[in-house]
């Protein structure tokens, strides 16, 4: 799901404030606030899916909020979408969008930079070029990081030896490029983490597209699965029924096979019980918030994931934050999938919030909803959807009885809604 | 078409409600408090829609602008399972009668913006002769009229021609519009819709 902005800040265990400590480049930078500001201001920081979507939003219910976002990549690269591309259905090009339209449809000003601190006290976000940018509220999208550290000789691996492709861009066309180039015969080792993690379907769909790639262009090539959990995350029912009818012989799918160690000098992955050498190895690691979230002190310590209020997205451990997106903890939002819409979504909630909270009116209670799209092959796809309502006893959001439920099976009309959905989605966050 | 309606009489007087619900509705865009909660509920449906309905992708439809009786009948039609598809089945459960409401006068208060998803001139020109001859007697020439049905003009081509092979097939149940595509083939559909999806 996101992307540009989840993949910036973090990509490695390099957090923030080292980046601000070794890379900064010498010459003057600027000091005190870069953006006098007169009137009311938010800041949102992270142009991914829960970002784009608060700062649109916001702006679209009032424009005399002045809404600052602070993304370090240049252009939106979509998640979304973007197994699409590994299995050579789409090009990066195809999930690709410009942010320009934020500003000039919006007046959303855009600042591409990246973020160093976040003050919640002095109410300032500090950057990369020097200085800071004040608000009065703060959305944070951060995104995820990679917990590479937890598998070892991963952090320390060449950046093409196992790419993750968990944040869409340079790694997604890697892994391309390299199945691409792959011998008939050959062997595609995929590993999926542990729970929680981003876009529970996401890892399925990427073993089906590969499967389908394999089958029609790599004769004899096969896709070994190192899965840590006990059975498929998302949709398992779908994906079995596909993969039998679709792959035999193609995907070898072992389960509670939990990634402990790799070898790059031979690309092999061992497990817990198991080890696997392969010409293309995708390994997926754990996940938690991003770095730029605890460096923020939103994290309680020995939590993962950013806890918040589920009615309007504030964080908990500071005033003046709200956190969206795949950062925040589950176990205090609810029962929501770390997925794309779901953060669009909760963009649409946090903004609505702001927009109430900064003319001093009532916030509105949130309304959500996801739909998870899926391919199972080139020509078929499958969803799951859920309406939630705020539980009033139980203070979560919570998915409403009877409106849950996976689509009956794979069909054409499904993949082609899919296309559809994320040219809705990608306008709704950037047009 | 009138075939149709001779043959079921009855659904003149479901459409005559239709009139009065819409009616209804136009009343509750007035109050703010109606307007808040159709905006509160629908912005996720954005998410395949698009902001405020204006749907860019060729199968799913555009909402802004839209009839509210139509949508309204529609969202119940979902939940009750006369009306057939995956995942408008789920969305539709999610929502109570007032809310559907509410979410229908919303987005029927929101501008129309015609897809963009691209027509065939040749289809164009040949549909517009099915149109005229089967669809044109309750949706209009133009395809904007919504005094009997859903507004077509610049519905994408692929969504109008999903939705009439559903009328077909029993996925989509309606009395009139039933009957009249029953006599359609579905090449006649297609041309049909490409003409709707190119009126504005």
């Amino acid at each position: 799901m996101t992307i540009s902005r989840r993949c910036f800040i973090q990509s490695s265990a390099v957090g923030a404030g080292v980046l601000a400590a070794s890379t900064l480049p010498l010459p003057a930078l600027a000091t005190g606030e870069v953006m006098p500001k007169s009137g009311k201001r938010v800041v949102v920081i992270g142009g991914g899916w829960g970002g784009n979507t608060a700062a649109k939003y916001i702006r679209m219910q009032d424009t005399s909020i002045e809404v600052v976002l602070i993304e370090r990549g240049e252009i939106f690269h979509s998640c979304p979408i973007s197994n699409w591309v590994i299995g050579g259905i789409k090009t990066m090009a195809d999930i690709t969008v410009s942010y320009d339209g934020l500003a000039s449809n919006h007046g959303v000003k855009l600042v591409t930079d990246t973020v160093t601190g976040i003050d919640t006290g002095a109410q300032t976000v500090a950057i990369a070029s020097g200085g800071f940018i004040s608000y009065d509220r703060l959305v944070l999208s951060p995104g995820i990081t990679l917990r590479k550290g937890l598998i070892e000789g991963l952090s320390d691996a060449p950046a093409d030896a196992f790419p993750a492709a968990w944040k869409a861009g340079s790694e997604t066309q890697t892994l391309r490029n390299q199945l691409q180039a792959m011998p008939n015969g050959g062997t595609v080792a995929l590993s999926v983490p542990l729970g929680p993690f981003r876009c529970p379907p996401g890892p399925y769909e990427r073993i089906s597209v590969i499967a389908d790639y394999l089958k029609h262009n790599k004769p004899g090539a096969r896709i070994v699965v190192f899965d840590a959990n006990p059975k498929i995350v998302s949709k398992g029912k779908l994906f079995k029924a596909a993969w039998d009818a679709l792959y035999e012989g193609i995907i070898d799918y072992r389960t509670e096979q939990k990634v402990v160690r790799v070898d790059p000098s031979t690309k092999t992955l061992y497990g817990d019980f198991d080890e696997i050498t392969a010409d293309v190895a995708n390994v997926i690691p754990e996940q938690q918030a991003n770095t730029l979230a605890f460096d923020a002190g939103l994290i309680p310590e020995g939590r993962r994931w950013v806890p918040v209020n589920p009615w309007d997205f504030t964080a908990t451990e500071a005033d003046n934050v709200q956190v969206v997106g795949d950062s925040t903890d589950g176990s205090t939002v609810g029962k929501v999938p770390k997925s794309g819409y779901i953060a669009n979504s909760m963009g649409k909630v946090a903004a609505a919030a702001v927009v109430a909270m900064l003319n001093d009116r009532e916030t509105p209670r949130p309304s959500m909803a996801n739909t998870c799209y899926s391919l199972v092959s080139a020509a078929e796809g499958i969803s799951v959807s859920a309406v939630y309502d705020y539980n009033d006893e139980e203070k979560k959001i919570l998915p409403i009885k009877g409106a849950t439920g996976l689509s009956p099976t794979s069909t054409p009309l499904i993949r082609q809604n899919a296309e559809d959905w994320a040219h809705s989605i990608w306008r709704d966050m950037l047009a | 078409m009138s075939n149709g309606l001779r043959r079921r009489p009855d659904i003149r007087t479901l459409i005559a409600a239709c009139g009065v619900v819409a009616a209804v509705m136009a009343g509750m865009n007035a109050t703010s408090a109606s307007a808040d909660e159709g905006f509160r509920l629908s912005q996720t449906c954005a998410g395949c829609h698009g902001t405020s309905g204006a749907s860019p992708g060729s199968t799913i439809p555009v909402l802004g602008g839209q009839s509210p009786a139509y949508l309204a009948d529609s969202l119940r039609a979902y939940k009750s399972g006369e009306r057939s598809f995956y995942v408008m089945k789920i969305f539709a459960a999610g929502y109570d009668d007032a809310q559907i409401d509410a979410i229908a006068g919303w987005f029927a208060a929101q501008p129309w913006v015609a897809s963009a998803a691209p027509v065939d001139a040749t289809k164009v020109a040949l549909g517009k002769v099915v149109a005229d001859t089967k669809c044109a007697a309750c949706h209009a020439s133009s395809g904007k009229s919504t005094a009997n049905g859903p507004r077509l003009a610049g519905q994408s081509a692929a969504y109008l021609a999903l939705a009439a092979k559903a009328y077909k097939t029993g996925a989509r149940s309606h009395g009139i519009a039933s009957a009249a595509l029953d006599a359609v083939s579905d090449s006649d559909i297609e041309l049909a819709a490409q003409f709707y999806a190119a009126q504005r």
